[in-house]
């Protein structure tokens, strides 16, 4: 969607119109929720997450300016805040952090351990990037946004994200791919 | 024969493109939300964004378990309101006849009240329990905050007279013992909310009374009566004694002595939620009895 059409939806939701509310949920949840799973682990935790940060930024309407933050750049500061806020609280319930982890229960055993294994991957794989890289890699797949916005958001050019993000993903793609080759044996052996 | 292409071309951003692809393709499929889960989110999320604009123009805040709090807040309010409004009810005006919340049968109603609450606990710790099994976070939420609020009403009704305490320790340890039952299993998204209800619980057991609280002897009477209940008795020689006592206000414990001056007619005045036992000097005696939220009735006689 375009900038202009969400800021006028933006624009309605500042006024607590319901509907309004529900379209920047529908537009932007599913992107919510990948950026915080893949931070969180659990979805357990990633859907509170989500419900916390959208609570967040309805009480944060009425005060956003549109101008210079693009609403996306916006919302993901807030994302990642609440994010972070909740990895500090973690910590206290350390013991409760044992718990497998939980995922769609619709899907069959065979689908859940694929899914698991996958995102157990893409995790380890991340680990690997530098803290910047990985940055950009979460904003630009997980939470969708594009290079100008992720470039306000780290307050860099957006040559330079596009340049972090080059490198994240050579790096990404041969560390999946050694991983992958690496199940592949080890299922052969 | 071979096409080979200049460096820098932009055939040779390709791979790097597709490389993009595939991995936000991957990131698609392995980080895939829950419709369901979104779904409840989505209509939580506007519930509470609706009944915040009903209540305040200008946002408080509302984040995350604080929300919860606050709902939980709201909800024993609520409880605690219904509670006062069913003990305070007002006095007729002139009526020199004790009235009592729920007249003669308070102290059963206090009992069946505590007796509701606990029943209406158990409903809701088994909510509590289903949501558990179910795991489903925002409910198990949800729940627990009317578990909670149940168990603020049941801290008031416990204490009022003719409340079998022991019974309710019983069902109160049994509920305690379940909620202990799925503490090891709480996610980490409920584990402050549970951590606080659990609290709450054995704050309530906590404080229960070590023996039952008598029914009082005034089967209207729910609180006991303020110390000193003064007669302000007139000298009515010739009239028989009428009560001007006025309501009392308050809660109190202890036996008042009135004191009135005159050939007859005491007046003891009661206050509110007591019995007031007002004794007269003079050359006539009477007793006047104030019960809960009333006035005291002299029975005074000539000497």
């Amino acid at each position: 969607m375009h900038e202009s059409a969400v800021d006028k939806i933006v624009a309605k939701a500042r006024t607590g119109d319901p509907s309004s509310i529900g379209s920047l949920y529908d537009l932007y949840a599913a992107r919510v929720y990948r950026f915080v799973l893949v931070r969180v682990h659990q979805p357990s935790d990633a859907e509170d997450l989500l419900q916390r940060i959208f609570l967040k930024v309805i009480e944060a309407l009425p005060g956003y300016q549109p101008r210079g933050l693009p609403f996306a750049a916006w919302l993901f500061r807030i994302a990642r805040n609440t994010v972070i806020d909740h990895d500090r609280t973690r910590r206290e319930h350390s013991t409760l952090d044992e718990i497998a982890e939980r995922t769609d229960q619709r899907a069959g055993p065979e689908e859940l351990a694929e899914v698991a294994f996958e995102r157990a991957a893409i995790r380890a794989a991340l680990e690997l990037l530098t803290s910047e890289q990985r940055d950009v890699i979460t904003y630009r797949f997980f939470a969708g946004l594009s290079p100008r916005e992720i470039g306000v958001l780290m307050d860099r050019r957006e040559g330079a994200i596009r340049a972090l993000q080059f490198r994240a993903i050579q790096t990404l793609r041969e560390s999946l791919a050694t991983g992958a080759d690496l199940l592949a044996s080890g299922l052969s052996a | 024969m071979t096409l080979r292409l200049p460096a820098g071309s932009i055939f040779e951003l390709r791979p790097k493109h597709r490389a993009e692809r595939e991995f936000a393709q991957r990131v698609e499929s392995a980080f895939r939300a829950d419709d369901v889960a979104l779904a409840r989110v989505r209509a939580s999320i506007l519930a509470q964004a609706s009944a915040r604009s009903v209540t305040t123009t200008r946002p408080s805040r509302w984040t995350g378990s604080f929300s919860w709090r606050l709902a939980a807040v709201a909800a024993v309010l609520v409880v605690a309101l219904a509670s006062g409004f069913a003990i305070i009810r007002s006095v007729p005006a002139g009526s020199s006849q004790a009235v009592v919340p729920g007249g003669s049968a308070t102290a059963s109603q206090a009992a069946n009240g505590a007796s509701a609450d606990l029943d209406q606990a158990d409903t809701s710790l088994k909510l509590v329990l289903t949501a558990f099994r179910t795991s489903d976070a925002a409910d198990l939420n949800f729940v627990l905050v009317a578990y909670q609020a149940r168990l603020a009403a049941i801290a008031i009704d416990v204490r009022r007279p003719g409340t079998d305490v022991a019974a309710a320790r019983a069902r109160l340890v049994s509920q305690a013992s379940s909620l202990a039952g799925i503490a090891s299993s709480v996610t980490p998204a409920n584990a402050s909310l549970f951590k606080q209800v659990s609290a709450d619980l054995a704050g309530v057991i906590a404080s229960l009374p070590s023996k039952p609280t008598p029914a009082p002897v005034n089967p209207g009477a729910s609180h006991k009566p303020t110390p000193m209940p003064t007669s302000t008795a007139t000298p009515t020689p010739t009239k028989k004694p009428v009560s001007t006592a006025t309501p009392g206000n308050g809660k109190s414990n202890g036996k008042g002595n009135g004191n009135g001056n005159g050939n007859a007619g005491g007046n003891g005045n009661g206050n509110a939620g007591g019995n007031g036992k007002g004794n007269r000097n003079g050359n006539a005696s009477g007793n006047g009895n104030g019960n809960a939220g009333s006035n005291g009735k002299g029975t005074g006689k000539n000497h």
